[in-house]
């Protein structure tokens, strides 16, 4: 008989890209083969009627399968064996399968064990008689137990496990006892990892055999369909793995017309691949039994004979209930070894978070302490990105490719809670360039509109594993041209370098991830809350200053002009008779209440400079500037030469750009004793902009600004008075030299750069001249109004 | 004298300036400036908003009887004890048998939004008091040069 190819596989062409997920569609439980150490038959209810059934039955029973076919149960068993099948029909099977039948034959009567479950519509009997072949078709003494003899199996074993310090030591008993009821030659535990690969973890073997102990094997080994039938069905048995399979006729079940379901069957036939890939490990005889935790396949303790080999019903049952209690007992283990590093992580939590809390920046909380927020999720480094800003802590790849890396999150960032990863190379092919300090990526957004991201990171394990077989499943041509997958024709174990791969993030690491998120986001609305009562109290504070600009203007100004009218009265009136120095007192008098209202005057417009919304649109400086040239022209006339150069357009306030060309060539002509004053306006090209951002970041220039400047051939400033000169009211000079002024203008002009989020400083030599530079940043959406 | 044949009908009496203003020292300014005008109007001094409204009201019951005593101008100051003049300038220009007198604030503020306001509300005119004694007074002879002997009157 021909291997049952499987359809899915038979369907491909060689073009087709194969890749494991093809090998994951074998629908092994629809195959409609069964083992030969068992007959199967399909019943209809009510009256159980037989109708499907395996090909094997007149080499065990001496019937051919035709025979059965449409008749009722009765053919085979006796009304009380029938009454105990519709029982268990009824009932929870697990609890009184198996049941010890007597089967009519022939040659009279045959005892043998059967199982009855079903699935659908249908309800099967799957007949097994403790031995590989029908030549002693009995049941022998041995496989007729009692609970007495499961209790004295099962219960030193279980006591033993249960006192397992470990789960090392936990898995080394469980793997002893199962070999102990089975006595196969090798028992081994299989774990998953999260990826999907196994591990051999414990294992008792025949000495003389090679142990697989270590072994890693690819996720490949196992398909995610056999995965699916391990969950449902805890205990898959092959006595012999060179058998010949045998089909059930007819092939569609007559009720449904479909292949019967056999994923709950005992005798199912497994996938040539399986068979194959258990030849190529010199294995005849196998068994499997599921490691369950929380419903997901933990592990598979995998037993395997050199030699063919049987396990009557009961003693498997044995070993499923070891496997049962096993996986039991490794959560239980599992959970003790998670507790304590959770334990360890609340505490850190909890003082952590507290101390974000308390910061009134969350930045300096963050980083106050590198060491808790690698610990946090148990990171050797970590990036925080907040606006343009990178902050890094520990051991992270260069600032140059985290922008790029950053970049290329975003978008998951902003979906997903968190984006993790344990081999970022092969998620981020640039990342393999890092992948020593990087291999490992753990990323969430605290609040993307702030570009505010916080990333952690792990270096590789350079971990050798050694891998039974090559990950990497090679695909093959079969004789018939079809492409064909195959498992590995070697199982010598070679040892693969886990390459760019970091060690994966736990469940309480992602939590404490997202609990720090949380914990910054409280703080954060917190210090929002806290602002806008700050902004309210600015508002208030800014009306006061509205209502003291009032004052001033009004209150102040009335008893200064009533001071001034009576010397200017008293004058007037009084001239005569005044002599020469009263008048001069007088006269005094009035040009002091001027300077006063000067004073007041340039206040009141300081403070409005300060409050009033700027309409800012596109302004071209170089009409501007040419305004300004007029106006200077017509009052100084030629002595005078404003020189333009080419000015950019910027986005601004106009009537404030004016007020602050004109200060600042009005201060040019004022302190200047030239007798040709020579002024030039202008504007740094982006190369030499470039150059003095990077010579001189304490400006901190935005990038993209505009710098323009006004040069003068005048008095120039010392440079110890760089900084005050932009102070109130500070003058450098003596009131009544250089045309006198309030010493307002400089400040006003520092007001506006200052309102357009521009700098301002100054450049100077002595009795050469003096440079004024101001920069106002490029224009953006947000402050075109 | 002739040219203020027109505003008013009695030949006997200067045109009446209603002034509403509170500073002693700047309603003598003012007068001084008057007095070295070649326009010499009469003054009705009200010290704050509610005297103004007063006198108003009075002169609208006896106009028949006192025609001379009606304002052909009113000199209203903003910064008042008691009732803004905003609120003073608001019921005048409210009041249909007050609405027609020019009025021109004379204040200290310079403030936009006190101009705009004010003409917003039926401002003839706005005027910020200059500082300098000669400025102030040339400011009013101007004023009075306008409004008494230039244009027409209601």
């Amino acid at each position: 008989m021909t291997q049952p190819y499987v359809e899915s596989l038979a369907l491909l062409s060689p073009s087709d890209r194969v890749d494991l997920t093809d090998y994951d569609l074998e629908p092994t439980y629809t195959t409609g083969y069964i083992q030969p150490h068992g007959i199967l038959f399909a019943l209809h209810e009510p009256a159980l009627t037989i109708v499907q059934v395996s090909e094997n039955t007149y080499e065990w029973l001496g019937l051919k399968p035709k025979k059965y076919l449409n008749q009722p149960l009765s053919c085979l068993l006796s009304e009380n064996e029938i009454y105990t099948v519709r029982q268990c029909l009824a009932g929870d099977f697990n609890h009184v399968n198996p049941l010890r039948l007597e089967l009519n034959t022939p040659h009279g009567k045959i005892v043998a064990y059967g199982v009855v479950y079903r699935t659908g519509v249908i309800a099967i009997l799957e007949i097994e008689f403790g031995q590989r072949t029908p030549a002693q078709a009995n049941l022998s003494e041995r496989d007729d137990l009692t609970y007495f003899d499961f209790h004295r199996q099962v219960k030193s074993p279980i006591e033993a496990l249960q006192k397992a310090k470990n789960l090392d030591e936990l898995c080394t008993q469980l793997v002893a006892n199962v070999r102990h009821i089975n006595g196969f030659d090798r028992v081994m535990i299989y774990r998953f990892s999260p990826s999907g690969d196994g591990e051999v973890i414990a294992e008792s073997v025949r000495p003389d055999l090679v142990p697989y102990l270590g072994l890693h094997y690819p996720a490949s080994d196992l398909t995610t369909q056999v995965r699916h039938l391990l969950t449902l069905n805890h205990l898959r048995f092959l006595p012999d793995i060179k058998y010949t399979p045998v089909a059930l006729v007819p092939k569609l079940n007559p009720i449904t017309q479909a292949p019967l379901d056999l994923s709950w069957s005992a005798l199912r036939s497994v996938s040539p691949c399986h068979v194959e890939y258990m030849q190529n490990m010199g294995v005849r005889a196998s068994m499997t039994i599921s490691l369950m935790r929380d419903q997901q396949l933990w592990g598979l303790i995998a037993c395997h004979h050199t030699e063919p080999k049987l396990i009557p019903y009961f003693q498997r049952t044995v070993c499923e209930f070891f496997g049962q209690m096993g996986a039991f007992e490794i959560k239980a283990k599992e959970e003790l070894e998670d507790r304590d590093y959770q334990i360890e992580l609340n505490t850190l939590k909890a003082s952590f978070f507290k101390s974000i809390s308390q910061q009134s920046d969350v930045l300096d909380a963050l980083t106050e302490s590198p060491t808790n927020l690698l610990n946090l999720v148990g990171a050797t480094g970590v990036v925080i990105s907040y606006h343009e800003q990178l902050i890094v802590l520990g051991k992270t790849p260069s600032q140059d490719v985290l922008k790029p890396l950053i970049a290329s999150l975003i978008s998951r960032l902003e979906t997903d809670d968190i984006v993790q990863s344990v081999c970022l190379a092969k998620d981020y092919p640039d990342a393999e360039s890092y992948c020593k300090v990087a291999s490992g990526l753990l990323a969430m957004a605290i609040a993307s509109t702030e570009n505010f991201y916080i990333l952690w990171f792990r270096p590789e394990v350079s971990q050798t594993v050694t891998w039974a077989g090559n990950p990497n499943k090679p695909e093959m041509v079969d004789d018939r041209g079809e492409v064909r997958l195959s498992p590995r024709k070697s199982f010598a174990a070679w040892q693969e370098n886990v390459q760019h791969t970091a060690l994966p993030w736990k469940l309480c690491e992602y939590e404490a991830a997202l609990e720090l998120r949380n914990a910054i986001i409280h703080v954060t609305l917190r210090h929002a809350a806290e602002l806008s009562k700050l902004n309210i109290e600015l508002e208030r504070s800014n009306i006061d200053l509205d209502s003291f600009a009032y004052v001033a203007s009004h209150d102040l100004k009335e008893p200064l002009r009533g001071i001034h009218n009576y010397s200017s009265f008293l004058m007037e009136d009084y001239g005569e008779i005044l002599d020469a120095e009263g008048i001069s007192k007088l006269q005094t008098l009035t040009r002091l209440t001027r300077r006063m209202e000067l004073l007041i005057d340039s206040l009141l417009h300081y403070s409005r400079l300060g409050r009033a919304e700027l309409a800012n649109f596109p302004i071209n400086l170089n009409v501007l500037a040419q305004e300004v040239r007029d106006l200077f022209k017509i009052t100084t006339g030629d002595s005078l030469n404003i020189i333009i150069n080419p000015l950019p357009t910027i986005v601004a306030d106009r009537s404030q750009i004016s007020e602050l060309l004109t200060n600042l060539v009005s201060n040019s002509i004022k302190y200047n004793e030239n007798p040709l004053k020579k002024i030039e306006i202008g504007c740094l090209d982006s190369d030499a902009a470039q150059c003095l951002r990077r010579e001189r970041p304490q400006l901190d220039i935005q990038s993209g600004s505009q710098i323009i400047y006004v040069r003068d051939n005048g008095i120039g400033i010392d440079p110890s008075h760089f900084d005050v000169v932009f102070q109130i009211f500070k003058r450098l000079h003596a009131r009544d030299e250089y045309g006198g002024g309030t010493g307002a203008g400089l400040m006003i002009v520092k007001k506006i750069v200052d309102r357009h989020n521009g700098k301002i400083w100054v450049e100077s030599t002595l009795g050469h001249g003096t440079t004024f530079y101001f920069s106002i940043p490029a224009a953006s959406a947000k402050n075109l109004t | 004298m002739n040219s203020l044949d027109s505003y008013n009908p009695s030949h006997l009496h200067p045109p009446l300036i209603l002034v509403v203003e509170d500073s002693n020292e700047d309603f003598e300014a003012l007068e001084r400036s008057f007095r070295q005008s070649p326009v010499k109007p009469r003054l009705h001094r009200a010290k704050n908003g509610n005297q103004a409204l007063a006198y108003l009201e009075q002169c609208l019951l006896e106009k028949p009887a006192y025609p001379e005593n009606f304002p052909v101008l009113i000199l209203l100051d903003l910064n008042l004890p008691g009732i803004k003049g905003q609120d003073v300038l608001k019921s005048i220009k409210q009041n249909p048998l007050l609405q027609h007198i020019p009025t021109v604030i004379l204040t200290t503020s310079c403030n936009l939004k006190d101009i705009n306001e004010c003409y917003r509300l039926g401002a003839n005119s706005y005027l910020v008091k200059k500082m300098e004694w000669q400025q102030f007074k040339q400011s009013m002879q101007v004023l009075m040069e306008y409004w008494l002997n230039t244009i027409t009157l209601p």
